[in-house]
This record gives structure tokens, sequence and C-alpha cells, in this order.
């Protein structure tokens, strides 16, 4: 039972963020009132100081830890690198919140994302059923709490629809855990996938479908997608961000795992299911979206058709060569573009519908440029991250024979266009109505360019009391984003080819 | 030989046992999703939890058993019915559907999902099982511990995290800071007294001599009774006995025969029946008659 590769450096951003997670609880128990954003600053820190432990841990070799139960490759490495970055940019958009800065409980909104951020590494890198389990709870109750956090009428039934149904979906993903280790004697993938294709097959899959529907819930794929709308849109901004982003990377990433390793060897129903999963996603997502007004809402329907293309790569795993590039660049395009966009809402906080963002172009010109470009990059814009990502999923399923699910994702994609555009027109063309939200505050300035100064420190950003409708510390985390998302886009090729490698065990 | 018979396979005495164990555990899961109040679902499922560690010591893992016992249903279950007992739960559930035909939805999608269980598991035959005696070679405790400590280290440290987030989180949910100074005795009285409506203490539940539980409410002189008296979660939840009636019923039959051996004849004395919130006016003026 001792293995030899028992060594918690090779955990070292995982430990790094838990630890930071009750540093910053300690400090925040010590710390008066209006210094509490010391404990934001350590948690910037530790997310930090984790990106470099991952960079670090992803150049170097494949292997797994604790007894092959936990995976340091290339998914793990990039699950990492875009979970902490996404983390990083959120507590960045925490800590220029207005709202948040003046809340009583500052600390504990760091600390709840830190833990969460913690459990949906812990799902991109778990190799064992009951690691898996641990990371989905892991993932799930600080959400919960993040949900809730405003503490008013929306927010709690925010966080009672997430729960119910996360505790619902924790249930069947436990039942799916048992009947797996029924069939195939052991949680580990390893052994998983050398039992599974001789287990009795309605076993294997009664078991996989239910740790699906777990996957499915992290992730927001459509039968357990429900409570995303309400959550997104009830909670506070910030925290619609990180739940449209976070733990969808580690619930793909685990679906991807699953699907490569222990179910690789069962049969068709694995694809055949997860392909129909990915269709009714893309397409309720997309027909949800359309008539939405709440901007918040139509993030949340966009980010559940994203993740109708992200489980493309999911349902084909193991039957090209492509699958797992695909999904890992599509993943980090994903998160930075979906996670700019949700910075613009963050700066403007009183605009929450459509016809609020009129004639943002004119009052603000760089936000309404930063906005078109991470809406036109989730449509799947050439120069963008999103694009590429969008290719090689469509040719990955080309690749594995699933042509049929690569039409669908193509048609729905120009169908999603529709109410991007719904948004930007009004951004662009329309010209403000006299006394709308976005006349000039003390604000507009930090919106045209030197926002790299005015928001680096983190008191400076917050604007805590005066203008309470251009939050602009915000611009901080929407201008790099949009940036990375063409970035990214552009430097493709390369990063492409950092993301291949095998997967360990 | 018997040993490894005994770790490989299911003898009848270990069948009966899950049989009928089994169904027990099954209808006490039941119970506690279907019974009404919260206690009896909780004592429903601390039921099904002692079955589960008879199930894990007949399995040979006695540590899990007792550890079932002493911390789940022991503890932890216990900790739970103080909770339920003590916070009182004042709403009543709402039985009005607000998603229309979620019913019949959820009632296919559990069958569903229960007839796949039963197929899949149908579809396994296992009529003999190994691994048991491997497990325990070194002892069922230590192997147990081997697992946690070196195999799932790592998910083991990470419950802990768990619990510091449960904690965290239900403190950011439910913590509320008092922003008001708590009232003293003496301004609570002199309150009381402003307001002018209920200056005594509240008076005790029960019927001197006849019933004497916390949820039967006082008889006032007339009869009819002081809702007060009893506890506001008993009176929110509609738990309140009433006895009135039947003393109610002897006065006025009393004062009737009264009435006719003076040969008056009066109109037959109304009997109050109970408010559904009695107002304190209302006590206090029958406490005045």
């Amino acid at each position: 039972m001792n293995g030899t590769d028992e060594n918690p450096l090779d955990l070292l951003p995982e430990v790094l963020l838990a630890g930071c997670a009750v540093l910053a609880l300690l400090l925040g128990c010590w710390l008066p009132r209006h210094r509490q954003w010391l404990a934001g600053a350590l948690a910037v820190t530790g997310c930090a100081a984790g990106l470099v432990a991952a960079a670090v841990a992803a150049a170097g070799p494949t292997g797994t830890a604790f007894d092959a139960s936990y995976a340091v490759d290339p998914v793990t490495s990039t699950g990492r690198i875009v979970i902490l970055g996404g983390t990083l940019l959120v507590l960045l958009l925490s800590l220029t919140s207005p709202w948040l800065r003046a809340a009583p409980r500052e600390t504990e909104f760091y600390v709840l994302v830190l833990l969460a951020a913690v459990g949906a590494v812990l799902l991109a890198g778990a190799q064992d059923l009951l690691l898996l389990a641990a990371g989905y709870l892991l993932a799930s109750v600080p959400a919960y709490a993040l949900a809730g956090f405003a503490r008013d009428g929306r927010g709690t039934e925010a966080a009672l629809k997430y729960y119910v149904l996360g505790a619902l979906l924790g249930v069947l993903l436990l039942t799916g855990v048992t009947v797996l280790l029924a069939a195939g004697h052991g949680t580990g993938y390893p052994a998983l996938r050398r039992e599974l294709p001789d287990a009795p097959v309605g076993l294997v899959i009664t078991g996989g479908l239910g740790v699906l529907a777990g996957v499915l819930f992290k992730s927001g794929g459509v039968p357990a997608h429900y409570w995303l709308p309400d959550a997104v849109q009830g909670s506070l901004a910030p925290v619609g961000a990180f739940l449209t982003t976070v733990p969808k990377i580690g619930a793909l990433a685990a679906g991807y795992r699953l699907a490569a390793g222990p179910l690789a060897d069962t049969g068709r129903w694995w694809p055949d299911l997860v392909a129909v999963v990915a269709v009714a996603s893309m397409t309720l997502g997309n027909l949800a979206a359309f008539s939405q007004r709440d901007v918040r809402r139509l993030l949340a329907y966009s980010t559940i058709s994203q993740v109708g293309y992200l489980l493309l790569p999911v349902a084909v795993a193991g039957r090209t060569a492509l699958d797992q590039r695909a999904l890992l660049f599509y993943l980090a395009g994903y998160a930075v573009t979906n996670l700019g966009a949700f910075a613009v809402v963050c700066a403007l906080p009183r605009a929450r519908h459509l016809a609020d963002y009129r004639g943002l172009a004119r009052e603000r010109p760089a936000l309404a440029v930063a906005l078109v470009v991470c809406l036109l990059g989730l449509v799947g814009t050439p120069p963008t991250a999103v694009f590429l990502g969008k290719l090689a999923v469509f040719s990955a399923a080309f690749d594995a024979g699933y042509t049929w699910l690569a039409v669908v994702a193509a048609a729905n994609t120009v169908a999603s266009l529709f109410y991007y555009l719904r948004w930007i027109a009004p951004t662009v063309l329309g010209t403000a109505p006299p006394g709308d939200e976005d006349r000039d505050g003390d604000g507009g300035r930090v919106g045209n360019g030197n926002a790299g100064r005015a928001g680096a420190d983190p008191l400076a950003g917050g604007h805590a009391t005066g203008d309470a409708t251009f939050a602009g510390g915000a611009v901080l985390v929407a201008y790099p984003a949009a940036a990375a998302s063409v970035l990214l886009g552009l430097l493709g090729g390369p990063v492409l080819d950092l993301l291949a490698g095998p997967l360990a065990g | 030989m018997n040993v490894l018979a005994a770790t490989t396979s299911t003898s009848t005495g270990e069948a009966v046992q899950f049989w009928v164990l089994g169904t027990i555990a099954l209808v006490g899961a039941l119970c506690t999703v279907m019974m009404k109040k919260a206690v009896h679902s909780a004592l429903s499922l601390a039921g099904t939890m002692i079955i589960l560690a008879v199930f894990y010591l007949s399995q040979g893992a006695y540590f899990l058993g007792i550890v079932q016992i002493v911390v789940y249903t022991g503890a932890i279950m216990m900790l739970f019915l103080f909770v339920l007992m003590l916070v009182g739960v004042t709403s009543a559930d709402s039985l009005k559907e607000t998603l229309k035909g979620q019913r019949w939805l959820a009632a296919t999608c559990g069958l569903g999902f229960g007839i796949l269980l039963i197929a899949g598991i149908g579809n396994a035959s296992i009529d003999s099982y190994a691994g048991l005696g491997k497990a325990n070679a070194d002892g069922n405790v230590e192997a147990l511990a081997a697992l946690i400590f070196n195999r799932y280290v790592w998910a083991f440290e990470l419950t802990g995290a768990l619990l510091i987030t449960a904690a965290v989180g239900a403190m950011v949910l439910t913590h509320r800071e008092r922003i008001t100074k708590p009232e003293t005795q003496r301004e609570l009285s002199q309150r009381r007294v402003r307001e002018g409506k209920q200056v005594t203490p509240l008076p005790a539940p029960g019927v001197y001599a006849r019933h004497n539980a916390n949820d039967i409410p006082a008889l006032l002189p007339d009869g009819s009774i002081a809702e007060v008296s009893v506890n506001k979660t008993l009176r929110a939840r509609g738990q309140m006995r009433d006895v009135s009636n039947e003393p109610m019923s002897n006065v006025a039959e009393l004062e009737g025969q009264a009435e006719s051996w003076l040969g008056r004849v009066t109109p037959k004395r109304v009997v109050r029946q109970p408010e559904e919130n009695g107002s304190p006016e209302s006590e206090s003026e029958g406490a005045a008659k």
C-alpha cells in the first residue's frame, strides 16, 4: 500500500490555495473591517504563487501522486493554470467591487472563492472516484454560500436552487461511484480501465450515468442546468463570473478524464449519450438566450450553450488525437472571454438590462470595445481564442466520425450570433438617453486608458462610496481579459502544441 | 476452510439477516422522506443508520460499524434532534405546486433511474466475492488507516477544508449583527406598561390537576382558553390542544339549570370559540370577569 509517489510537493498549487484560504481566514479574524482587503491581497498572492507553481509543474514530467489517485499531466496542469488564472481575475473583480468592499463579510468571500477553486482543481486532477466525489463537494459547498452571499431575496433563491439541485445530483454522483466500484472492483481509474470492459454493461452504464450527472451539474450542462440562470442573475456579479467559469473547467476536465480513462473501452453508449447531452445543451441554451433581456441571465444561458460545445471533445474522447488539445484550448479561451464579459457587467453595476447599455460606445469607448471583443469572442469570431477553440472542437468531432455533431454545433454557433448582436447593437449604435447611468462621473477617465495605474492598488480601485454606477476597478480585468482573448487566438498554434501530451496513469 | 467460505460467499444466516434488516432500513429511509414532522424523520434516519452499522459489522468492518453508531447515530443524529427541538419549525410546508407537472416529471425520472439501477444490478450476478480477506489481512483498523493516510490523505485533508467551508458558509448565511442595544429588563417592563397589552407575566400552560402538558392552554375563569399561555412556536404550528370545550359546556349546563330552577327563561349563553389569534385584550377581559 505504500506507494512511492507520496510527495506533497506534487500538489504545491493546490496546497498553496488551501493554505492561503486558511491563512486568509485567520488574518481576517484579527483585521479591522476597513483593512479586510489585506485578506483579499493574500488570496491574490496565493493564486499568483499557485500559478507559478503550476507553470513549473507543467514543464516537469507527467506523473501521479498519492498512490495514483491524483494525476499530474497536461490536463491537470492546464486545468490548474486556467482555474488559478480565472480565480485571480474573479478575486480582482471582487477586490474592486464597491459593494463587497463595504460588506462586513469581505474576508469570508475571498476564503470561499479560494476553497471553491481548490475543489475545481481537484475535479480536474482526480484520478480516483472517491477523490472526484470529494472534489465535487469542495467545489459545490463554498459556491452555495457564495451564491447567497448578498443575503437578499434573489440571492437566497439562487443559493437554495443551487443547493437543492447540487444535493440531488451529488447523491446521483455517489450512487454512480458506488455502482462503478461494484462493477470495476476499485475506484482508481487505471484499475477501472482494466476491469470495466469485462464488467456487466448495465452496471457500467448505470454507474457512468450517475457520474455524468455530477459532472453535468458542475459544468451546467442541460438536464442539470436549471440552477444556473437563477444563480447567476440572483447573486453578485463577481460570483456570477466565478460560477460560470471556474467550476466548469474542473468539471469538464473531470468528464474528459473519465471518458478517456475508465469509460474509454466500454462501448459506444458514452459518446452517444454525451453527444445528445451536448446537442441539447447548446440548442436549449441558445433558444433560451434569444428572449433574455437581463444581461446576466443572457450570459448564463450563453454559458449553457458554450458547455454544449465544450462537451464535444468529452464525447469523442479517445477516438481522435485532437480531443485533448481542443478541449483544453477551448476551456482556456472560454474562461478568459467569459470573464472579460462579466468584468464589463461588474464595471456597470446599475446596468442590468440590455437597454441600459445603450450608448456605451460614446460614453466609455474603451469599455465598449472590451465588451464587443468579448461578445464577438464568445460567438467565435476569427482572431479570438474561442474561434480557434471551436475550430479545434469541430475538427475533433469530424475526425472521430461525428459529422452530424459538428454540423449541429456549427449551426448553433451561427444562431448564437443573434443574441450577442442584440447586446452589441445598442452598445455600439445607440445614444444614451438623458439621465442614463452612463453619464460621465469621476470614474470616466479611469475607463479611458490609464486604468493600470489607477487600480494597481486595490484600495485605489475601490471607489467604495462615491459613484455607484461605474465600478472603475473592474476595467482592470475587462481590458486584459479582452486582450488575452485575442492574444490567445493569435498565438493559438504554439499553445495548442503545448497542450498535447499523454494522460497520466 | 470454514473461514475461507465465510469470506468468499454469503451464508444463509447472512442472507436472512440482509433481507430482514434491508427491508427495515428501506422503510426507515422512506419514512425519513415522507414523515410530516421533522423529529419523526430524524428518528427514522437514526434507525436506518443503526441498521447500516449492523450491516458493516456483519461484513467484518467492525471499526466502521462502531464508528457509525458512535459518531453518526450517537453524536450527529442526536445533535440534530436537539437542534430540531430547540429551534422549532414555525412554518408549515406549502403544498402548493408552483411548477406545473413537476411531480409527474420527477416521478418519471426517478422511476427511470430506479429501473436502470435495478436492471444494472440485476445484470450483474456475483455468487462469490474476493478481497475481504486480503483487505483485512493486517487487521481491519490498520487497513483503513493505510488507505486514509496513504492513498486518500489528500482527500482526507480536503474533507477538513470542507468542514471549514461549512462553518464559514453557515456563518456567512445566518449570522446577523446586532445593530441596536439589547433592551434591559426595566425597559421591557416599561414598554409593557406603556403598551398596556399584557402587564403581568404570561400565564403558565396546563389546567390544574387535569392536564399539565405544555401544549394545553390554561383556562380562564369563564372556561375559555388563554392562548398566550402556550409557547408561540406550538401556536404557530397549530399544535395547541384545546381542552376548554368540556368545562365550557359544564358551565353552560350549570347556568341553564340555575336559570330553570329560578323559573327564569333567558337565552342560552353563547359559548365563545377560541379565535385564530387570541388577542391579549380579550384574554385580560376574560380574566377580569
